[in-house]
């Protein structure tokens, strides 16, 4: 016994290393969605280090836990030199001022012939400089399942209201299928789909000052009542109230959803996963909303990079930036990534194989550039992004739904809500 | 009073009916995790769900194994949770004791404060104890971690032997004064090998809780030379897209030890909790 525990004693003290021997650079990245893209990267990270004679320490960290640990790390004054995170939060780290402008690496990126995505940028600007730098655009289409609509013999669905029939006819056809997959819990998923709803029926959260809160209007209210009236015919089903932001994707992916909003990542699954499926599925554009105002609205962001205000080594982390965006060698990361990253480049977008060559992929181009940002009609803000986390809009659409609230009352509580926020601000 | 058969029958059948419960409450995770940890990713979406593979595989196993950084993650799991183990048997023996045993100014109000230690949630603490192995030089080590969870541990492990050295007779250590021993002899020689159960129950406590904890392992550590396996597993989890298999598979393996470390000391750890649960 005593020998076992020296034994273990012993073993324990040598593994242990006392201190951790700190990078030159250390740089932060999100999880690239597929492990290739993450060891290229971090590759790409260690070669750049050796080029320039430092110790580059490049950390892959889970989308889940990004926020959480710049939390401590900014706390303990710690944070990394470089960090990668979704687009709207930079308003967020801008405002706490730990972050650096970054507008000569903008200028070199829009200097690339054809530029960069500028529906992008904005998300990127705090007080008219660039705090952070997209480094792809994150589009979101429509996932429909052509073979259900074939049978049903009808088309593929422009207008919401379109979609509304073909759910419908085929609720009637196939009792076991959920036609419309639209998550309306309080996931990340649903407070920003259901966005794209209202902004397709003419609603707007923000008005172009990006100050006036204008989520109270008719066409708000329109887009309210169209999602009570799917819910309430069964054509949305009401499990929706409880997925998380993974739900859509598998009643998609297991086949009991007929259409359902979300990122390429679930075309990712039915390449590797579901050919079957993946040959039954068409990707579109969101379908558009009524009246005058009526439009295809989609929602983009972007994984952004951001530099520490405090970095002791700036220039070394503006030169891993200037690396990583050099587009030849930012070309080799977005094939890579395998279309889950639409390039921040629009002309790699219409050059690339993977996005050239892909049926599934034609609409891209056209999201990326027309996609909305958080916080529309306005600028992003802080308040936009309070709002979202809040998930002011999903609460809204649960009281109609659950307590039975008519979509006026809906409304003008959320827009009651956003003006809270907006007061405590 | 005597039961009579039929009510001898009735105790039985509800018995059996409670411990069947009990098992399928306490095993359908744990099946499920192992039959998907067999599955292709294509079945473990598929509709009506299979509670056997149709084509079992160990595809998600090969590469958990071979093909990721996951072994090196329960390596570091395992260096971790062998030192916190130790040295929270070893400190938490050592404060017990006294607490236990002698009479000083203070003994009670330590005893509680070492209670009140344990019940801080580790949620409060994790930013506050991130600046303090900041400053130690010791974020993003293994070292920094085994010191984060020694404070839940620590005084857990104290409180527990504290009720478990009570239930040893005085009479022990008056003997052993008697004989010459010191404190320390005593505790040694006469009390510790008697509270063998006791420290088996902390030791598998401290190894648990550190094998198990994941917030700090988040936080404190994050590259591949220092991560956990609760860490580890969250790089499965890719915005809404869940690798199934492969976070199945990785569970299995990280149960394997703890595991096969409960089955050996169950024995110990029946004896330790009721004799630690009776005065405390």
């Amino acid at each position: 016994m005593k020998k076992l525990a020296m034994a273990l004693l012993i073993s324990g003290a040598t593994l242990l290393p006392l201190t951790a021997q700190a990078a030159d650079l250390t740089i932060w990245g999100l999880q690239a969605f597929n492990q290739q893209a993450d060891d290229l990267i971090t590759e790409m990270a260690t070669q750049f280090g050796k080029a320039r004679g430092i110790d580059v320490e490049y950390v892959v960290v889970p989308g889940n836990a990004m926020t959480e640990r710049l939390a401590a790390a900014l706390q303990a004054g710690a944070p990394p030199d470089v960090f990668m995170q979704v687009g709207p939060q930079t308003q967020y780290y801008a405002k706490l001022g730990v972050t650096m402008p970054l507008d000569d690496i903008l200028a070199t990126m829009r200097a690339v012939p054809g530029g960069v995505y500028e529906s992008t940028i904005p998300q990127a600007m705090y007080e008219g400089k660039a705090h952070a730098l997209p480094l792809e655009v994150d589009v979101v289409p429509m996932f429909v399942r052509t073979d259900l609509l074939k049978e049903a013999g009808l088309e593929v669905p422009k207008t919401w209201a379109e979609l509304r029939t073909a759910s419908q006819a085929i609720l009637k056809a196939n009792p076991g299928i959920a036609p419309f997959a639209m998550p309306l819990s309080s996931a990340n998923d649903a407070e920003s789909f259901s966005r794209m709803i209202v902004w397709s029926y003419g609603g707007a959260m923000f008005a172009e000052d990006g100050d006036t809160i204008t989520w109270n209007s008719p066409e708000t209210v329109a887009a309210y009542q169209y999602i009570a009236d799917m819910f309430a015919e069964g054509t949305i089903p009401r499990s929706t109230l409880t997925w998380d932001d993974a739900g859509n994707n598998t009643a998609y992916q297991t086949g009991r959803a007929a259409f359902t909003i979300n990122p390429p990542s679930i075309y990712q699954w039915m390449t590797q996963n579901d050919p079957d499926l993946l040959a039954n599925t068409e990707m579109i554009a969101i379908p558009a909303g009524p009246g005058e105002k009526g439009r295809s609205a989609s929602m983009i962001s972007s994984f952004s990079w951001l530099v520490s205000k405090d970095t002791k080594r700036p220039d070394d982390g503006k030169a891993w930036l200037n690396h990583f965006f050099e587009p030849a060698q930012y070309e080799t990361i977005i094939a890579t990534v395998g279309g889950r990253w639409v390039p921040i480049y629009p002309a790699q977008t219409k050059s690339m194989p993977l996005f050239k060559d892909t049926p599934a992929f034609a609409n891209f181009d056209e999201m990326a550039r027309n996609g909305l940002i958080d916080g529309y009609a306005g600028p992003p803000s802080a308040l936009a992004a309070a709002i979202f986390n809040a998930k002011t809009v999903t609460q809204s659409l649960q009281r109609m739904l659950v307590d039975g609230e008519s979509a006026e009352k809906s409304v003008a509580w959320a827009q009651s809500e956003m003006e809270r926020l907006a007061a405590a601000k | 009073m005597v039961k009579s058969w039929s009510e001898l029958l009735v105790g039985r059948i509800v018995t059996t009916i409670g411990v069947a419960i009990a098992l399928f409450w306490s095993l359908a995770p744990i099946y499920w995790i192992v039959v998907t940890s067999l599955k292709t990713s294509r079945e473990i979406y598929a509709i009506p769900p299979t509670l056997l593979p149709a084509r079992a595989t160990l595809q998600n196993f090969n590469t958990a194994l071979f093909n990721s950084k996951f072994p090196q993650f329960v390596m570091n799991s395992a260096t971790v949770a062998v030192s916190v183990t130790l040295i929270s048997a070893v400190i938490g023996a050592l404060a017990a004791y006294p607490i236990a045993r002698m009479q000083f100014k203070g003994r009670g109000v330590t005893a509680r404060a070492i209670v009140m230690a344990y019940l801080l949630p580790p949620s409060l603490l994790f930013i506050p104890l991130f600046v303090v192995l900041q400053n130690l030089g010791l974020i993003n080590t293994k070292t920094g971690l085994v010191l984060a969870y020694l404070t839940f541990t620590v005084p857990f492990c104290t409180w527990m032997l504290i009720g478990y050295f009570r239930t040893i007779p005085i009479e022990l250590d008056e003997a052993a004064k008697v004989d010459g021993a010191t404190r320390l002899q005593t505790l040694l020689k006469v009390v510790l090998p008697i509270a063998k159960p006791g420290l088996a129950v902390v030791a598998l406590f401290a190894f648990t809780h550190a094998w198990n904890e994941f917030l700090y392992a988040l936080v404190f550590v994050h590259s591949n030379d220092t991560k956990t396996f609760t860490a580890g597993l969250t790089g499965l989890i890719m915005g809404d897209t869940f690798i199934w298999g492969q976070l199945m598979a990785s569970s299995v393996i990280a149960i394997a030890p703890i595991l096969v470390i409960y089955i050996i000391a169950q024995r110990y750890i029946v004896e330790g909790l009721a004799a630690g649960s009776v005065k405390g």
